[in-house]
């Protein structure tokens, strides 16, 4: 297939057993120290997309699509070869602080563990990498954190922990599920600023999953920003920030606080649960929607190099100013 | 640490000091009885508590405190036997059934419900009865009856870890099933589980008691607290002594482990892990404490 990077995904199509659809047609390629933002309001599907590509189907089923790690192809890689792959090439950072530990373990021994399950390393080994992993994100008191349970640690000092817990294996790519989220806005900032440094000492790609318009314009290189389990627009992050294509986009930048008082403009309407229906997935609250929006599928529209955005009116109508 | 969290601890501690007393009394019994518990001597018989037997003398002639010392072995050790034997067959079973779900799960748990739907001493007795008498079989009887309460308890939480991300991210972090399994979701469904077990240590001393009295356990000569009830029971007008202290051991010894069970419960409860155990004290008072 064309665009052999470190994790491809290619018309990825994701639904419920019941029937109910969650992504459509999503596509998306991650090369090595990239750092990619997938941006989006709740429920459009961000998360489902990690965990399809993780292959943690738990309730959900992939229908179509496929996902390339280094060009092989997980949804037919035998089980123990991806459970293999999970940790040393793709490690996992979720939302809420420390909820990737055991809360009972004290959190060297969780090092420990995740780092002998895939390679026979000694304690003190696994000890001394662990500690050079939180002093490299700005832990103080690292052998202290290594004896402590995660109850005994801040929201921050948690958070950093786990993306260290996610690193000790040295994944080829980390995904995070809006990392920052929980977290108070100073921490956030730092946080962003290690998890790009991490990318700088080991290039680890990045794929972020956030709502945090702070996040994608500080760490991205590229921006896939989703509505209604389709992204509708792609592109690098100058590009998509600087000239958002999709209405969806311009809205969402329209939407962010200013400091000069202008109060941000809410995007009308809701979601409707009928995007999957509709030809183009923001139909209904797109302030410039053509008639023949109702009727054309909306497509894929190049814009400048690897920009695109999946909005006919959008383009044919030069909202792309 | 809180105040209270330190009584706890101390409370524990003495608790445990005492229980510990207790297996070391059972241990040394042989050496520490002032009479032998099995010679039988009717000129004695009947004998109020006095300087030669501090509890009295039995319908034969036989030291009543004596009898008590030998006896505590039997019934404490023998309940300790059922309580650990059950908690691990029943975590055995709960856990797999949670976490693997499927045709085993749903094979297992309908058991767990027929064996539930019968009162607990009922089918004990009809156990201990099939397999005969006797104290082994007394164990395996109170076992047969206790090990799916264990075992509907262990899959409860081990369902709702399953769904935990820690859990979640060791299998992302590429730990295997089995590791996860032993490493994760055991010990935290193991802490909820031993406050059950040390609960229930005082009730399986009284159901094992009751299999005795009834004639089911312990065979003479073999003493143990629940026959020398059943056997004082006819003397009950002339020598009360003789039912009297062998129950006041049988008292004692299950506050004791009730006690110690509360307290081990106190002591673990996880306010800062999970919030598992008031469910456990709900399940617990649902279902009316103890088992049997």
């Amino acid at each position: 297939m064309e665009h052999i990077g470190l994790l491809d995904v290619h018309h990825l199509t994701v639904g419920y057993p019941d029937g109910g659809r969650v992504l459509q047609d999503i596509s998306l390629h991650i090369h090595e120290g990239e750092i990619v933002c997938v941006i989006g309001e709740s429920g459009c599907g961000k998360s489902t997309l990690l965990n399809a590509i993780l292959q943690m189907p738990g309730r959900l089923h992939i229908t179509e699509g496929e996902i390339l790690f280094r060009g092989r192809n997980l949804r037919t890689l035998p089980r123990e070869e991806v459970r293999r792959l999970r940790g040393t090439g793709m490690g996992m950072v979720f939302q809420e602080p420390g909820a990737s530990m055991d809360p009972i373990r004290k959190i060297g021994a969780q090092f420990y563990e995740t780092m002998r399950a895939h390679a026979p390393i000694s304690r003190r080994e696994a000890m001394g990498q662990a500690e050079d992993l939180l002093a490299r994100l700005d832990l103080q008191d690292t052998r202290r954190i290594l004896g402590s349970y995660p109850v005994e640690l801040s929201g921050g000092q948690k958070q950093r922990v786990a993306i260290a817990l996610a690193m000790a294996l040295r994944p080829d790519i980390l995904l995070a599920d809006e990392p920052t989220s929980a977290l108070d806005v100073t921490v956030q900032a730092q946080i962003v600023e290690e998890l790009m440094r991490l990318r700088d000492d080991f290039g680890t790609a990045l794929l972020v999953v956030t709502h945090n318009m702070g996040v994608v314009s500080r760490m991205a290189d590229k921006v896939a920003v989703m509505y209604g389990g389709r992204i509708v627009e792609y592109g690098y992050r100058h590009d998509v920030m600087t000239a958002p294509a999709h209405p969806y986009t311009r809205a969402l930048m329209d939407a962010i606080p200013r400091p000069d008082g202008t109060p941000p403009k809410a995007i009308p309407g809701v979601r409707t649960k009928k995007e999957f229906d509709y030809p183009c997935p923001f139909l209904d609250r797109c302030p410039y929607a053509h008639p023949a929006c109702r009727t054309e599928k909306a497509e894929k529209i190049p814009i400048h190099g690897e920009h695109w955005t999946l909005c006919n009116a959008g383009f044919k109508g030069g909202a792309a100013s | 640490m809180t105040r209270d969290k330190r009584f706890a601890r101390w409370r524990l501690i003495i608790l445990l000091a005492l229980a510990a007393l207790l297996g070391i009394l059972c241990l040394l019994a042989p050496r520490l009885v002032p009479n032998d518990p099995y010679k039988v001597d009717l000129l004695q018989a009947k004998q109020p508590p006095g300087a030669q037997f501090p509890f009295g003398t039995d319908g034969f002639g036989r030291c009543v405190f004596s009898r008590i010392l030998v006896g505590a072995r039997v019934s404490i050790f023998s309940a300790l036997a059922v309580v650990g034997i059950t908690l691990v067959i029943g975590c055995v079973i709960g856990t797999l059934c949670g976490y693997f779900g499927g045709a085993v799960d749903t094979v297992f748990m309908r058991l767990v419900d027929i064996f539930l739907a019968f009162p607990g001493m009922v089918l004990a007795l009809a156990v201990a009865g099939m397999l005969g008498t006797g104290l082994g079989n007394a164990v395996i009887a109170l076992v047969a009856t206790g090990w799916p309460q264990y075992a509907r308890l262990a899959r409860s939480f081990v369902l709702t870890l399953r769904e935990e991300n820690f859990v979640y991210a060791a299998r992302l972090n590429g730990q295997s099933t089995w590791s996860i399994l032993l490493r994760h979701i055991l010990p935290n469904a193991l802490r909820p589980l031993i406050v059950t077990a040390s609960l229930s240590i005082g009730g399986t001393i009284l159901g094992l008691s009751g299999l005795s009295f009834l004639g089911l356990g312990a065979q003479p000569p073999a003493v143990e607290w629940g026959s020398m009830l059943s056997d004082g029971r006819g003397l009950m007008q002339q020598a009360p002594w003789i039912v009297f202290y062998p129950g006041l051991a049988i008292f004692i010894t299950v506050v004791l482990f009730n006690l110690l069970g509360d307290s081990v419960r106190d002591v673990l409860d996880p306010a800062d892990a999970f919030h598992i155990f008031r469910k456990v004290k709900a399940l617990r008072h649902r279902k009316g404490i103890p088992t049997l």
